[in-house]
Protein backbone atom coordinates (compact mmCIF):
# COMPACT_ATOMS: atom_id res chain seq x y z
CA UNK A 1 0.00 0.00 0.00
CA UNK A 2 2.48 2.43 1.19
CA UNK A 3 4.63 2.03 -1.95
CA UNK A 4 1.59 2.91 -4.36
CA UNK A 5 1.66 6.15 -2.21
CA UNK A 6 5.17 6.74 -3.06
CA UNK A 7 4.93 6.21 -6.46
CA UNK A 8 1.99 8.29 -7.08
CA UNK A 9 4.05 11.16 -5.21
CA UNK A 10 7.22 10.72 -6.83
CA UNK A 11 5.08 10.88 -10.62
CA UNK A 12 3.10 13.72 -9.20
CA UNK A 13 6.98 15.77 -8.22
CA UNK A 14 7.74 15.21 -11.91
CA UNK A 15 4.74 16.11 -13.38
CA UNK A 16 4.72 19.32 -11.90
CA UNK A 17 8.56 20.17 -11.67
CA UNK A 18 9.64 19.00 -14.68
CA UNK A 19 8.80 21.50 -17.74
CA UNK A 20 6.93 18.20 -19.69
CA UNK A 21 6.23 19.05 -23.73
CA UNK A 22 2.91 18.10 -24.99
CA UNK A 23 4.70 15.42 -27.11
CA UNK A 24 5.66 13.98 -23.47
CA UNK A 25 2.40 14.21 -21.89
CA UNK A 26 1.12 12.03 -25.00
CA UNK A 27 3.53 9.67 -24.51
CA UNK A 28 2.74 9.15 -21.03
CA UNK A 29 -1.17 7.94 -21.68
CA UNK A 30 0.31 6.21 -24.16
CA UNK A 31 2.57 3.97 -21.99
CA UNK A 32 -0.62 4.09 -19.80
CA UNK A 33 -2.59 1.89 -21.46
CA UNK A 34 -0.25 -0.38 -22.60
CA UNK A 35 1.26 -0.86 -18.62
CA UNK A 36 -2.50 -1.34 -17.97
CA UNK A 37 -3.02 -4.08 -20.75
CA UNK A 38 -0.21 -5.79 -19.34
CA UNK A 39 -1.42 -5.50 -16.10
CA UNK A 40 -4.78 -7.09 -16.99
CA UNK A 41 -3.21 -9.80 -18.35
CA UNK A 42 -0.82 -10.95 -15.40
CA UNK A 43 -3.81 -10.27 -12.99
CA UNK A 44 -6.21 -12.67 -15.57
CA UNK A 45 -3.43 -15.14 -15.70
CA UNK A 46 -3.01 -15.12 -11.69
CA UNK A 47 -6.93 -16.11 -11.55
CA UNK A 48 -5.86 -18.53 -14.50
CA UNK A 49 -3.48 -20.10 -12.46
CA UNK A 50 -5.33 -20.66 -9.36
CA UNK A 51 -6.65 -23.66 -9.86
CA UNK A 52 -7.81 -23.66 -6.26
CA UNK A 53 -10.25 -20.89 -7.04
CA UNK A 54 -11.77 -22.56 -10.43
CA UNK A 55 -12.47 -25.64 -8.51
CA UNK A 56 -14.66 -23.60 -6.14
CA UNK A 57 -16.35 -21.80 -8.77
CA UNK A 58 -18.36 -24.50 -9.56
CA UNK A 59 -19.87 -24.57 -5.98
CA UNK A 60 -19.74 -21.18 -4.52
CA UNK A 61 -19.53 -19.15 -8.13
CA UNK A 62 -22.99 -18.17 -7.99
CA UNK A 63 -23.44 -17.10 -4.59
CA UNK A 64 -20.27 -15.44 -5.18
CA UNK A 65 -21.56 -13.54 -8.33
CA UNK A 66 -24.48 -12.40 -7.19
CA UNK A 67 -22.61 -10.88 -4.01
CA UNK A 68 -20.39 -9.02 -6.13
CA UNK A 69 -22.80 -7.91 -9.07
CA UNK A 70 -25.82 -6.62 -6.61
CA UNK A 71 -22.77 -4.41 -4.21
CA UNK A 72 -21.67 -3.01 -7.64
CA UNK A 73 -24.95 -2.19 -8.54
CA UNK A 74 -26.08 -0.64 -5.43
CA UNK A 75 -22.94 1.11 -5.34
CA UNK A 76 -23.39 2.57 -8.59
CA UNK A 77 -26.68 3.90 -8.17
CA UNK A 78 -25.93 5.39 -4.54
CA UNK A 79 -23.12 7.27 -6.17
CA UNK A 80 -24.60 8.42 -9.30
CA UNK A 81 -27.49 10.11 -6.62
CA UNK A 82 -24.62 11.55 -4.70
CA UNK A 83 -22.76 13.11 -7.75
CA UNK A 84 -26.74 14.55 -9.53
CA UNK A 85 -27.43 15.50 -5.93
CA UNK A 86 -24.30 16.99 -4.93
CA UNK A 87 -21.91 17.44 -7.69
CA UNK A 88 -23.68 19.55 -10.34
CA UNK A 89 -20.42 20.59 -11.37
CA UNK A 90 -18.39 17.79 -12.10
CA UNK B 1 -10.95 0.88 -24.17
CA UNK B 2 -13.28 -1.59 -22.54
CA UNK B 3 -12.65 -4.31 -25.71
CA UNK B 4 -8.94 -4.52 -24.92
CA UNK B 5 -9.54 -4.43 -20.88
CA UNK B 6 -11.55 -7.72 -21.57
CA UNK B 7 -9.16 -9.24 -24.00
CA UNK B 8 -6.45 -8.76 -21.75
CA UNK B 9 -8.12 -10.41 -19.13
CA UNK B 10 -9.29 -13.09 -20.28
CA UNK B 11 -5.94 -13.69 -22.72
CA UNK B 12 -4.40 -13.81 -19.10
CA UNK B 13 -7.16 -16.13 -17.77
CA UNK B 14 -6.52 -18.55 -20.90
CA UNK B 15 -2.87 -18.40 -20.74
CA UNK B 16 -2.75 -18.80 -17.20
CA UNK B 17 -4.64 -22.03 -17.48
CA UNK B 18 -3.27 -23.80 -20.07
CA UNK B 19 0.20 -22.74 -20.52
CA UNK B 20 1.70 -21.01 -17.13
CA UNK B 21 3.32 -23.56 -14.78
CA UNK B 22 2.49 -23.03 -11.14
CA UNK B 23 6.40 -22.37 -10.76
CA UNK B 24 6.17 -19.19 -12.53
CA UNK B 25 3.32 -17.45 -10.18
CA UNK B 26 6.51 -15.45 -8.36
CA UNK B 27 7.57 -14.24 -11.29
CA UNK B 28 3.94 -13.27 -12.59
CA UNK B 29 3.57 -11.30 -9.27
CA UNK B 30 6.35 -9.62 -9.49
CA UNK B 31 5.50 -8.79 -12.98
CA UNK B 32 2.46 -7.56 -12.38
CA UNK B 33 3.35 -5.81 -8.83
CA UNK B 34 6.08 -3.57 -11.33
CA UNK B 35 3.47 -2.94 -14.09
CA UNK B 36 1.04 -1.73 -11.32
CA UNK B 37 4.06 0.82 -9.71
CA UNK B 38 4.75 1.92 -13.19
CA UNK B 39 0.98 2.65 -13.62
CA UNK B 40 0.59 4.52 -11.06
CA UNK B 41 3.77 6.34 -11.44
CA UNK B 42 2.19 7.78 -15.04
CA UNK B 43 -1.39 8.62 -13.27
CA UNK B 44 1.56 10.71 -10.81
CA UNK B 45 2.79 12.53 -13.66
CA UNK B 46 -0.24 13.31 -15.41
CA UNK B 47 -2.27 14.56 -11.78
CA UNK B 48 1.64 16.90 -11.41
CA UNK B 49 1.44 18.16 -15.19
CA UNK B 50 -2.85 19.12 -14.47
CA UNK B 51 -2.05 21.98 -11.40
CA UNK B 52 -5.40 22.91 -11.33
CA UNK B 53 -6.86 19.62 -10.55
CA UNK B 54 -5.11 20.18 -6.61
CA UNK B 55 -7.29 23.57 -6.71
CA UNK B 56 -10.43 21.88 -7.48
CA UNK B 57 -9.81 19.67 -4.97
CA UNK B 58 -9.74 22.02 -2.55
CA UNK B 59 -12.66 23.79 -3.96
CA UNK B 60 -14.59 20.57 -3.63
CA UNK B 61 -13.47 20.14 0.10
CA UNK B 62 -14.76 17.39 2.31
CA UNK B 63 -17.46 17.36 0.08
CA UNK B 64 -15.52 14.41 -1.35
CA UNK B 65 -15.86 11.83 1.33
CA UNK B 66 -19.68 11.22 0.15
CA UNK B 67 -18.21 9.54 -2.72
CA UNK B 68 -16.64 6.44 -0.44
CA UNK B 69 -19.92 7.17 2.31
CA UNK B 70 -22.42 6.22 -1.07
CA UNK B 71 -20.01 3.31 -1.92
CA UNK B 72 -20.46 1.93 1.62
CA UNK B 73 -24.37 2.25 1.71
CA UNK B 74 -24.15 1.11 -1.92
CA UNK B 75 -22.63 -2.26 -1.08
CA UNK B 76 -24.22 -3.11 2.13
CA UNK B 77 -27.21 -2.63 0.27
CA UNK B 78 -26.90 -4.77 -2.21
CA UNK B 79 -25.17 -7.48 0.43
CA UNK B 80 -28.35 -7.18 2.56
CA UNK B 81 -30.51 -7.83 -0.30
CA UNK B 82 -28.08 -10.82 -2.01
CA UNK B 83 -27.74 -12.49 2.32
CA UNK B 84 -31.89 -12.18 2.38
CA UNK B 85 -32.22 -13.53 -1.36
CA UNK B 86 -29.59 -16.44 -0.62
CA UNK B 87 -31.19 -17.16 2.51
CA UNK B 88 -27.37 -16.12 3.96
CA UNK B 89 -26.78 -15.16 7.78
CA UNK B 90 -27.25 -10.96 7.38
CA UNK B 91 -24.19 -10.12 9.48
CA UNK B 92 -22.05 -12.52 7.10
CA UNK B 93 -23.52 -10.88 3.95
CA UNK B 94 -22.62 -7.51 4.95
CA UNK B 95 -19.11 -9.03 5.71
CA UNK B 96 -18.67 -10.23 2.72
CA UNK B 97 -20.03 -7.03 0.61
CA UNK B 98 -17.45 -4.83 3.03
CA UNK B 99 -14.51 -6.29 1.23
CA UNK B 100 -15.10 -3.04 -0.83
CA UNK B 101 -13.12 -5.63 -3.76
CA UNK B 102 -10.05 -5.74 -1.47
CA UNK B 103 -10.40 -10.12 -1.98
CA UNK B 104 -7.05 -11.06 -0.51
CA UNK B 105 -7.39 -9.31 3.12
CA UNK B 106 -11.16 -9.93 3.04
CA UNK B 107 -11.06 -13.40 2.09
CA UNK B 108 -8.44 -14.09 4.66
CA UNK B 109 -10.00 -12.28 7.35
CA UNK B 110 -13.19 -13.96 6.77
CA UNK B 111 -11.43 -17.41 6.49
CA UNK B 112 -10.03 -16.83 9.76
CA UNK B 113 -13.54 -15.19 11.97
CA UNK B 114 -15.83 -17.23 10.30
CA UNK B 115 -14.91 -20.50 7.93
CA UNK B 116 -13.41 -21.72 4.89
CA UNK B 117 -16.06 -21.61 2.78
CA UNK B 118 -17.13 -17.96 3.85
CA UNK B 119 -13.26 -16.96 3.18
CA UNK B 120 -13.83 -18.22 -0.38
CA UNK B 121 -16.84 -16.61 -1.08
CA UNK B 122 -15.35 -13.49 -0.11
CA UNK B 123 -12.44 -14.03 -1.68
CA UNK B 124 -14.55 -15.03 -5.03
CA UNK B 125 -16.91 -12.04 -4.65
CA UNK B 126 -14.56 -9.32 -4.55
CA UNK B 127 -12.48 -11.14 -7.27
CA UNK B 128 -15.57 -10.71 -9.47
CA UNK B 129 -16.07 -6.99 -8.36
CA UNK B 130 -12.84 -6.26 -9.65
CA UNK B 131 -13.56 -8.02 -12.67
CA UNK B 132 -17.09 -6.45 -13.10
CA UNK B 133 -15.09 -3.24 -11.90
CA UNK B 134 -12.52 -3.36 -14.97
CA UNK B 135 -15.42 -3.98 -17.24
CA UNK B 136 -17.65 -1.50 -16.24
CA UNK B 137 -15.77 1.21 -15.33
CA UNK B 138 -15.37 2.98 -18.87
CA UNK B 139 -18.93 2.52 -19.68
CA UNK B 140 -19.88 4.23 -16.84
CA UNK B 141 -17.90 7.32 -17.57
CA UNK B 142 -18.82 7.17 -20.58
CA UNK B 143 -22.63 6.78 -20.33
CA UNK B 144 -23.30 8.18 -16.95
CA UNK B 145 -20.84 10.54 -15.52
CA UNK B 146 -16.91 10.21 -14.54
CA UNK B 147 -17.30 10.47 -10.54
CA UNK B 148 -19.76 7.58 -10.34
CA UNK B 149 -17.15 5.40 -12.45
CA UNK B 150 -15.77 5.09 -8.98
CA UNK B 151 -18.35 3.07 -8.00
CA UNK B 152 -18.11 -0.80 -8.81
CA UNK B 153 -13.74 0.00 -8.05
CA UNK B 154 -14.59 0.30 -4.24
CA UNK B 155 -11.07 -0.22 -2.36
CA UNK B 156 -9.26 -1.00 -5.64
CA UNK B 157 -9.75 2.53 -6.83
CA UNK B 158 -6.17 3.47 -5.22
CA UNK B 159 -4.25 0.45 -6.81
CA UNK B 160 -5.43 -1.87 -9.42
CA UNK B 161 -8.25 0.47 -10.90
CA UNK B 162 -6.94 3.62 -10.48
CA UNK B 163 -4.97 3.62 -13.78
CA UNK B 164 -8.31 2.25 -15.85
CA UNK B 165 -10.10 5.24 -14.05
CA UNK B 166 -7.74 7.62 -14.79
CA UNK B 167 -7.51 6.39 -18.69
CA UNK B 168 -11.62 7.00 -19.22
CA UNK B 169 -12.01 9.82 -17.46
CA UNK B 170 -9.66 12.96 -15.92
CA UNK B 171 -6.98 14.11 -13.32
CA UNK B 172 -9.58 15.12 -10.65
CA UNK B 173 -11.56 11.95 -11.13
CA UNK B 174 -8.72 10.07 -10.85
CA UNK B 175 -7.29 12.09 -7.50
CA UNK B 176 -11.23 11.78 -6.24
CA UNK B 177 -11.08 8.04 -6.92
CA UNK B 178 -7.26 7.46 -5.12
CA UNK B 179 -8.86 9.29 -2.26
CA UNK B 180 -11.63 7.25 -2.04
CA UNK B 181 -9.79 3.95 -2.32
CA UNK B 182 -7.72 4.94 0.56
CA UNK B 183 -11.04 5.93 3.02
CA UNK B 184 -12.56 2.24 1.98
CA UNK B 185 -8.99 0.58 2.12
CA UNK B 186 -9.14 1.89 5.54
CA UNK B 187 -12.41 1.01 6.33
CA UNK B 188 -11.91 -2.85 5.13
CA UNK B 189 -10.32 -4.24 7.98
CA UNK B 190 -12.63 -2.26 10.59
CA UNK B 191 -16.09 -2.74 9.07
CA UNK B 192 -15.66 -6.95 7.99
CA UNK B 193 -15.43 -8.46 11.51
CA UNK B 194 -17.73 -5.33 12.90
CA UNK B 195 -20.86 -6.62 10.79
CA UNK B 196 -19.92 -10.20 11.31
CA UNK B 197 -21.34 -10.51 14.82
CA UNK B 198 -24.93 -8.73 13.48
Amino acid sequence: MINVLIFLFIGVLIGSFANLSKKTVLLNSKLQFWGLMLLLFFMGSSIGMNKSLLSNLKTIGIDSFAYASSAVFFSIIFVYGTTKRFFKRS
Amino acid sequence: MSIGIIISVCAGILFGFLFFPAEIKPFIDNASGFALYFLILTVGIELGNNRSVFHRLRVLGPKILLIPLSIILGSLAGGLLTGIMLGRHIGTSLSIASGFGWYSLSGIMLTRLANAEIGAIAFLSNVFRELIAVITIPLIAKHLNFLTSIAPAGATSMDSTLPIISEATNSETALIAFINGFTLTALVPLLVPFFLNF
